[in-house]
């Protein structure tokens, strides 16, 4: 099939093709390539060659199981929980604790934003170390869902789908990570309006 | 970063790596619903089987029963066997279902509460079609933990006596053997509240509540038939 005509095909119909053909599965490796790599950067501390390594290795799972997708779920959900249940694999074969995911400052200060309305803006330029540090300080569980809803941009349904958890649960861990931030805040004297 | 798809596509062909069937790409899932099935029917006949016990203790008998001597008899002979193994059952159910392919999307409480309307409904159904009743003789295990309902019925001191009448010495008077082996002289009177089908008879299973009034002596105020096929019945003839 010509790669123009593939481009235009859904998710779904790529993922039928493919069954038969997996040229039509590097359609597939192209759109999420670069979304997954940048989630992975954020979920887990690995280098650019480590997550290379684990996105091939997500590729050729979803590949195998293409037969386990059904259309209960968006494709780019499913694609995503597999890729977050292969990186918690990977942290764990590394023996590595999530606890010490960074997120860089771009992001940190993003899922900031997102949360809290600092009055003034030159306060965020002035005390940008404390704010990563706080954000860094959230333990992984939150942290994992924030990057899920501030960066990656999913809705409530989508992140339930991908950490595999209820949706009240999903809220709870919002609604807390978002009390931790605040919290943390008031205890270093900023000028806050929760959002 | 580089374009994977190429590299991802020539290691499919190369390996020739295929997309797992169908089947195996969801027989997880089924093996969790097949396991899903079996607790809720386990929990259904661990309930059915504290229906037995519970239900055992008829209006009747708590009526002819004084309310301190019915709270004790209750908690002492409470089936805790079967209400443990329930609740295990549907912690089990609630930990298999989460496995379930979509089992995450629902509530603790949403889970809990499917299993628990299940396993009373098959239950009661259980409860109804007997199976509870003939099924209870032949699990091994002590009388006191698997079948409670035999051991409250050998508490004279209680007031609750049950066996087979072996003799009718008069009309106001009979010998009971109880399960024990030991023989109780029973005596009634025209006050004692005697069920209905309950027919004086040599070889008849009773239920008595009473009074002790020495030693294997037994005053009655009330005599049921023992619900046929019951453990004790069985129990007698073994």
């Amino acid at each position: 099939m010509e790669k123009s005509i593939e481009g235009k095909l859904t998710d779904n119909q790529l993922v039928e093709l493919s069954k038969t053909d997996s040229d039509v599965f590097g359609e597939l490796v192209s759109r999420y390539q670069n979304r997954l790599f940048h989630y992975i950067k954020r979920i887990s501390y690995f280098g650019n060659e480590d997550i290379e390594d684990i996105i091939q290795e997500i590729f050729i799972k979803v590949y195998k199981n293409l037969n386990g997708f059904d259309c209960d779920l968006a494709f780019s959900t499913w694609i995503y929980q597999i890729s977050r249940n292969t990186t918690i694999d990977a942290i764990r074969k590394k023996q590595v604790r999530p606890q010490s995911v960074q997120l860089e400052e771009d992001d940190s200060l993003k899922i900031f934003r997102s949360n809290v309305d600092i009055k003034n803006e030159l306060e965020i330029k002035e005390h940008v170390d404390e704010i990563l540090a706080i954000m860094n300080e959230l333990p992984y569980k939150y942290k994992e869902i924030m990057v899920l809803r501030f960066l990656e941009e999913k809705t409530y349904e989508e992140i339930m789908d991908i950490v595999e958890k209820p949706k009240g649960t999903v809220a709870a861990l919002i609604a807390r990570g978002r009390k931790m931030i605040l919290e943390k805040l008031e205890a270093k004297h900023f000028l806050i309006n929760p959002k | 970063m580089e374009d994977f798809s190429k590299k991802i596509t020539e290691k499919i062909k190369e390996e020739h790596i295929l997309p797992d069937s169908k089947l195996k790409t969801h027989w997880r899932n089924y093996a969790f619903w097949v396991l899903f099935s079996l607790i809720i029917l386990l929990g259904a006949l661990f309930f059915s089987l504290i229906i037995l016990n519970v239900s055992d203790l008829s209006p009747e008998i708590i009526r002819s029963l004084k309310l301190r001597n019915f709270f004790f008899l209750f908690f002492v002979t409470m089936p805790y066997l079967w209400m443990v193994l329930l609740a295990v059952a549907i912690f089990s159910g609630f930990m298999v279902f989460r496995k379930t392919k979509r089992g995450y999307r629902y509530s603790l409480l949403f889970i809990a509460s499917i299993i628990a309307l299940s396993v009373f409904a098959i239950g009661v159904l259980v409860n109804f079609s007997k199976i509870n009743s003939r099924l209870e003789m032949d699990i091994p295990g002590p009388n006191n933990l698997v079948r409670p309902i035999v051991g409250r019925w050998q508490r004279p001191e209680d007031g609750l006596l049950g066996g087979e009448i072996i003799k009718i010495e008069s009309a106001q008077s009979f010998l009971l053997k109880t399960q024990k082996g030991d023989n109780w002289k029973v005596f009634y009177s025209a006050d004692t509240e005697i069920k209905r089908r309950v027919e004086m008879k040599e070889g008849e299973m009773v239920d008595i509540v009473g009074e002790k009034k020495g030693e294997y002596v037994f005053g009655a105020s009330a005599i049921r038939q023992a619900p046929l096929g019951g453990p004790r019945a069985r129990g007698m003839q073994k």
